[in-house]
């Protein structure tokens, strides 16, 4: 579960074309100094529109519809995995979600000795 | 039971102690000062910052992921709990008013590690596999 956590941060779209040419990738997450973190609407419908200006896609709206709905189901994907390691008892990481989103009690230092 | 797992947020309510929110939006990568700079702004009361501002600019921000995220832990099944209520939180912890720091102690690894700790992981075994 560590490891998975540890690569989240780096989950990305592939955003296509309607004739499935690859065009580039869309980064999903942010790093905080707590753990990582969604990324905002406005960066995510940004980062797709410049994409699409880049590569003078055809039919956009329908490109970047699709992209954020890849985007959503990538993110509910990671929703279900927490979800399955909450079912099956196991702990997630510290980094999993920023003490903000859990609401919850934190200590800053990750190491005291 | 499973269905008494589904969810971890708690929600962003009355609840929350102000001086934790602030330390956790600092995590976040927010000034440990925002909350002078927007009183001084003239923009935001301390009332209005923590009722308003927080939740615009931290949770209302991130709609499309964070509700997608919401929907995978409920297994979107929370008909109370649609993707555009994300500040209300839901599931059980919200429900029983389970402590915040219970949540993490229960569900999340612990965020420091003591000698102690380390020791009682390291413990010699002997005498077991090998010769």
């Amino acid at each position: 579960m560590t490891d998975v956590f540890k690569q989240i941060g780096s989950l990305s779209i592939l955003v296509e074309s309607t004739s499935r040419a690859r065009l580039d990738t869309v980064a999903l997450f942010e790093d905080t100094s707590s753990g990582v973190m969604v990324t905002k609407d406005e960066k995510l419908d940004a980062d797709i529109e410049v994409i699409l200006k880049k590569y003078a896609v055809k039919h956009a709206n329908r490109v970047k519809e699709k992209a954020i709905e890849q985007a959503k189901r990538y993110i509910r994907a990671i929703g279900r995995i927490m979800l399955h390691a909450l079912a099956n008892r196991q702990t997630l990481p510290t980094n999993a979600l920023p003490p903000f989103f859990i609401n919850c009690e934190s200590v800053p230092a990750l190491f005291v000795v | 039971m499973f269905s008494d797992r589904k969810v971890m947020f708690r929600g962003y309510d009355e609840d929350y102690e102000h001086d934790d929110v602030l330390n956790h939006i600092g995590m976040l990568g927010f000034s440990g000062d925002i909350l002078n700079y927007a009183i001084d702004s003239g923009d935001w009361t301390r009332e209005t910052f923590f009722a308003k501002f927080i939740p615009e600019t931290v949770i209302n921000t991130r709609t499309i992921l964070l509700g997608s995220l919401q929907d995978g832990l409920t297994v979107g099944g929370k008909e109370a709990c649609p993707s555009d209520e994300i500040e209300k939180g839901c599931g059980f912890a919200s429900a029983l008013n389970i402590p915040f720091d219970a949540i993490q102690h229960r569900f999340f690894a612990k965020p420091d590690i003591c000698v102690e700790d380390l020791i009682n992981v390291i413990v010699p075994q002997y005498m077991v596999g090998g010769e």
